[in-house]
């Protein structure tokens, strides 16, 4: 009697505690395929947020490099017109030069310094210049504190030059600045590439797994019990004998 | 003698290597060289003329060669067989 009482609550007990573990383990399987599901769908969306966030970047991007194409052609403008003054200056210049009468001279020197040609004895004179007065040669007759004008724009014209030299050596300067920034910007865009390839690469394995993983969780795999095989069984059978014989 | 045509061509020659020098130089070389045509038709021409610089070379054409020397030295020059130099600093 005792023996069937102990042979019926072993078994009762032995079902009980597989339906436990059937129920709890069914249970558990949901709750990881609800979070890796979700998880799923989250990092999709954040991925889609990112894709979105790198578009209107890429946008704003193509309307800078718009931009400073746009500067750029201002600045070569500029240096046509740049080019185009220093040829007027050197033309104009020979053209000073080439001037071969009083009167032509005259009249350049009045164009340039109007100031001055109202004021008494203003003018071209000979003069002699020699002992014997047997030569002479022009001079021009102006008051003697307009010639301020001429140390002045000299001067002027000394600072000027030095001035050019100093902006061309920042042209050079902003030039190198520039040419670093593009090596930076470059060496900034391989580095996003290579995250970007990175990423996507991660992300993909990571989905690839993680449906593998939701795959599973939906149809677990089976575990059978078999029984062992035939000579191991025999072999342990063979040394047991062998041993107890002995013993 | 050089006809008209000759002289202009010497003129603009010669302000050619005028042009190249220091402005105030350039313009004393070329007061010496109008000088020379209105005293008496003399004639130099002009060569190797220092960028920027206040030294030019000549050789004497034709006119009064003592003329030359008188009016470069009246105009304050200092001049040399074949050299021609303004006062600069």
């Amino acid at each position: 009697m005792l023996k069937k009482v102990l042979l019926f609550g072993g078994a009762l007990l032995v079902t009980t505690v597989m339906a436990l573990v059937f129920i709890t383990a069914r249970s558990l399987d949901k709750e990881e395929l609800a979070r890796v599901e979700s998880e799923m769908t989250r990092l999709l969306d954040e991925k889609k947020q990112l894709e979105s966030k790198v578009t209107q970047l890429d946008e704003l991007q193509d309307k800078l490099y718009l931009t400073i194409d746009k500067k750029n052609q201002e600045i070569i403008q500029h240096q046509l017109a740049i080019d185009d003054l220093e040829e007027e200056r050197a033309y104009q210049q020979v053209e000073v030069r080439q001037l071969n009468t009083k009167v032509a001279l005259e009249k350049s020197f009045a164009k340039a310094f109007p100031q001055v040609i109202n004021a008494k004895n203003f003018g071209i004179t000979s003069m002699a210049i020699n002992e014997d007065k047997t030569l002479s040669m022009p001079f021009y007759v102006i008051p003697a504190w307009f010639t301020e004008t001429f140390i002045i724009e000299h001067n002027n014209m000394l600072k000027y030059k030095a001035q050019i030299a100093e902006y061309k050596h920042n042209e050079t300067l902003y030039g190198s600045v520039i040419e670093l920034k593009d090596s930076v910007q470059k060496l900034e865009s391989e580095k996003s590439e290579a995250y970007e390839k990175g990423y996507e690469e991660a992300y993909d394995k990571y989905q690839a797994l993680n449906k593998e993983y939701i795959a599973l969780l939906k149809k677990p795999p089976v575990v059978e019990i078999k029984a062992p095989s035939l000579w191991p069984v025999l072999g342990a059978a063979f040394l047991g004998l062998t041993l107890g014989a002995g013993i | 003698m050089m006809n008209t045509q000759q002289i202009e061509k010497l003129f603009g020659e010669n302000m050619m290597e005028v042009n190249k020098m220091n402005i105030a130089s350039g313009s004393m070389i070329k007061a010496l060289l109008q000088a020379l045509e209105s005293n008496g038709l003399v004639y130099i021409e002009l060569s190797n003329a220092e960028p920027e610089g206040h030294k030019v070379k000549y050789i004497h054409k034709e006119g009064d060669k003592t003329l030359l020397i008188q009016i470069a030295s009246a105009l304050g020059l200092v001049i040399s067989n074949n050299t021609l130099e303004t006062q600069h600093a």
